[in-house]
């Protein structure tokens, strides 16, 4: 995005995107979402499964930054930095459920002798 | 056919359960629906006699007012906590009888449903929304705004609030309510092992109140970020604002996972799908994990605000600034991601191996530290304080006695060896009463106490507050401490019946008359409020001043009960008890002197909508029809609610200008009444 696309409200310093900038978000969305379809609907085009795993996860993760950027106008211009560090302190809690519930549950499962694999 | 049109309604068995149990059951159940029927004919008998539809409709059930909304999450807090504890008696009685050879006078059936609605109702229906009644009463005054940042958006997360509260109490006369405990753990709540339409009103009544309580926290976030006044930086803001702000933060993050973790457990009683069942690679351990992902950080929800109320209490009373306040602010803090990554403390005993349960009980015990921090806080703002025993600072004497003691039996029970003996007993449950009542419950009841005249315009009588706080107190150890001791004897929680053999029975008979010693509180409570309202005119209840405790922040800067608009100039403040330093140095909320006058300026406020309530009722048809199996009618509910929503987003007439004279007629009135208390 370039500087005069962005427009800070004066009040809470938040950024609204423009019309622009929230078609091309959404052109930016679909074209990724629709990769990911493609990919596994037609096949996988020869790549292994691990292979294919890896590239719809990095699509999303892409698709995620998109979303950030075009929609929640997430940005690291100053007066929308409070913006930024909110979501940097979900990211992390949402982090430590996450990696916590896995390590929970693995160790769970290897201490009754279940096969963590067989379960999912 | 006939069930195509009103789904699991068309089955009397399922509708009408208790028409099929004992006539010992269908008299406790009849003579609460005589009990429902005579209050419900007595409130809408009265409001067509003093004809005053009117005046709920315009003047209650469309408001967008942030203290109306707390005022109403008041009274329905209330109405729960009678409703709740008539629950606890119920349960207290079954089990002092309950002895071989007498079964109790409750069948297991119903003993079942009421520990599940006692713990539901309490948690979600009484404690969650007195926190949203001072939220709404306290914050906006506190920090100098209009209203909240979202007004309209309030008046929606309090009536799907009530829409939830409904459901759950109308599974008393229609169907049945969850028998699977206050958090439902499958595999027993699944389909196959509880067919009936209970636990899908426990799933819809918590995620339509949930999806309020989300936005409620969503509202209160950006509200402390973004509408503070001027001059007040984060740590200048009053602690009740920092523990909103902190309970928040954790509402936020919480509730949607218990949002995703009803909707799985729903999908598997719904479609058949197989998250949380024994068969096709299920597994209920991830739900007990997903639930406390949720309900711990959720007891910190609940306690943090009432920290926050007991921090200014303790300051305005002891006539001291609050020691430590950069502390207080940290320690809530620190809590507040401590809460986060205790959870599996909670199932010590599910089977994950010692290294788990090593890390969580050592993560558990350091939470005590900060909480230690606030108590020893309070301790040192009562030190050589001017201090004046009024009936908040009796809550608060009980709390600190109360809560101590739970806390330490909280730091037994993170012990994962000692957990393995007490989880599932009776000592835990009378662990987290003892926090719960002793923390939370002490400390809604202190504020309600100490910002009643706030909202009201006259205080409550402090004689029948004293006497209620000691009922609670003595009423509450008399209650807890056999629950304690025939925990650690090996009576479970959740017991239906008992040998004598095992000695339980004088334990719980005491209990039973603990719980009598705290209903006791509860009617002082009521005749409180009653003789408070009979006498609000007198000169020693009424406050004129608006400011009846000498309290330190800018809530106490209005008038009691404050203008719609809260304050006629927005409040500039320097320092952290800006009221305090306004006044004694004689100056107004701007910090200009007093006896300058300015003109008022035309004040912005939001516009009443009847859309909040609407969305309400939509939502509890949507829910209504869900329990029920009824689809077409779940449909148009869910399409009507969604409509709603989209009909308000383009509506652009919400707001307008209070014009200068009325502020002027208005704030003249307050100056006039000011003028009448000097002597």
């Amino acid at each position: 995005m370039t500087k005069h696309e962005t427009h800070f409200d004066v009040d809470t310093g938040a950024a609204c995107g423009t019309y622009k900038t929230y078609v091309r978000g959404f052109l930016l969305s679909v074209l990724l979402t629709l990769m990911a379809f493609c990919m596994v609907g037609f096949g996988g085009f020869g790549l292994s499964k691990a292979a294919l795993y890896v590239a719809v996860a990095a699509l999303a993760i892409i698709q995620l930054f998109v979303q950030l950027v075009f929609f929640l106008h997430l940005s690291t211009h100053s007066k929308s930095s409070w913006n930024l560090l909110s979501f940097i302190f979900t990211l992390v809690m949402v982090a430590i459920l996450v990696v916590g519930t896995m390590w929970i549950m693995y160790n769970l499962y290897a201490n009754m002798g279940m096969n963590a694999m067989a379960m999912s | 056919m006939l069930e195509t049109l009103i789904g699991k309604l068309s089955n009397p068995q399922e509708v009408f359960p208790y028409m099929y149990e004992p006539v010992s059951q269908q008299i406790i159940i009849f003579s609460m629906l005589a009990f429902i029927v005579l209050a419900g004919v007595a409130v809408l008998g009265s409001i067509t006699y003093f004809k005053k539809w009117g005046y709920l409709w315009r003047e209650w059930i469309v408001t967008v007012d942030h203290k109306r909304i707390g005022a109403m999450y008041l009274i329905v807090a209330f109405v729960m906590l009678v409703r709740g504890f008539a629950d606890a008696v119920m349960m207290r009685v079954q089990q002092a009888m309950a002895a071989s050879p007498s079964d109790g006078y409750l069948v297991p059936q119903h003993f079942d449903q009421i520990f599940t609605a006692h713990g539901v109702i309490m948690i979600f229906f009484v404690a969650m929304p007195l926190m949203f009644a001072m939220f709404n009463l306290v914050v906006p005054l506190q920090i100098g705004a209009r209203d909240v940042a979202f007004p309209f958006l309030n008046a929606a997360s309090f009536w799907l609030f009530v829409a939830g509260a409904l459901l759950a109490n109308v599974s008393l006369l229609i169907g049945d309510f969850s028998h699977a405990g206050w958090l439902a753990y499958p595999p027993f709540s699944e389909i196959a092992y509880s067919p009936t339409v209970g636990t899908d009103y426990y799933i819809w009544a918590i995620q339509i109140s949930g999806i309020g309580t989300l936005l409620s926290g969503i509202n209160f976030f950006v509200t402390i970020l973004k509408m503070r006044c001027q001059g007040m930086t984060l740590m200048k803001m009053p602690i009740f604002t920092w523990t909103a702000l902190c309970s928040s933060i954790l509402v936020m993050l919480i509730f949607p996972v218990l949002t995703i973790a009803l909707a799985l457990l729903g999908l598997d009683r719904y479609m058949d799908m197989h998250f949380f069942t024994t068969t096709f690679g299920g597994d209920q351990m991830m739900y007990v994990n997903l639930i406390w992902i949720w309900g711990h950080p959720e007891v910190y929800v609940l306690v943090l605000p009432a920290f926050g109320i007991y921090s200014e209490i303790v300051a305005t009373f002891s006539r001291k600034p609050l020691f430590g306040y950069v502390t207080m602010v940290w320690a809530t803090a620190v809590i507040t991601v401590l809460s986060f990554i205790v959870w599996a403390h909670h199932f010590f005993t599910m089977g994950a191996g010692a290294d788990v349960n090593a890390v969580f009980g050592i993560l558990t015990m350091i939470i005590s530290v900060p909480t230690g921090v606030k108590v020893f806080n309070w301790l040192f703002t009562m030190y050589r304080g001017r201090i004046t025993f009024t009936s908040p600072m009796y809550w608060m004497m009980g709390f600190f006695v109360t809560f101590t003691i739970g806390g330490m039996t909280g730091v037994m029970l993170a012990v994962p060896g000692i957990d393995f003996q007490a989880h599932n007993s009776a000592f835990l449950v009378a662990h987290f009463h003892n926090t719960i009542i002793g923390g939370v419950v002490f400390g809604y009841f202190a504020g309600l106490t100490y910002w009643f005249p706030k909202m009201f315009g006259f205080k409550l009588n402090e004689r029948l507050g004293k006497c209620a706080a000691w009922c609670w107190v003595i009423g509450f150890f008399v209650a807890f401490v056999p629950i304690y001791i025939a925990g650690g004897l090996g009576l479970t929680r959740r017991l239906y019946h008992y040998d004598a053999a095992t000695g339980f029975q004088p334990y719980l008979i005491v209990a039973a008359i603990g719980a009598g010693i705290i209903a006791l509180g509860v009617v002082f409570q009521v005749l409180q409020i009653i003789v408070s309202i009979k006498n609000k005119n007198k000169p020693e209840y009424r406050d004129l001043t608006g400011d009846p405790w000498n309290g330190r922040t800018l809530e106490w800067a209005t008038s009691s009960p404050p203008a719609f608009y809260n304050f006629a100039r927005d409040p500039e403040v320097t320092c952290i008890d800006a009221f305090w330093e306004q006044k004694e140095k004689g100056l107004d909320v701007q910090g200009k002197p007093k006896n300058q006058s300015r003109p008022y300026h035309a004040i912005h406020m939001p516009k009443n909508t009847a859309m909040g309530f609407i969305i309400g009722i939509l939502a509890f048809i949507f829910a209504f029809a869900m329990v029920w199996h009824i689809w077409w009618l779940a449909i148009v509910g869910l399409v009507a609610s969604i409509g709603a929503i989209i009909v308000r987003s383009f509506n652009y007439d919400i707001d307008y200008y209070v014009p200068v004279k009325e502020v002027e007629r208005i704030e003249l009135k307050h100056q006039q009444e000011m003028t009448m208390v000097k002597p």
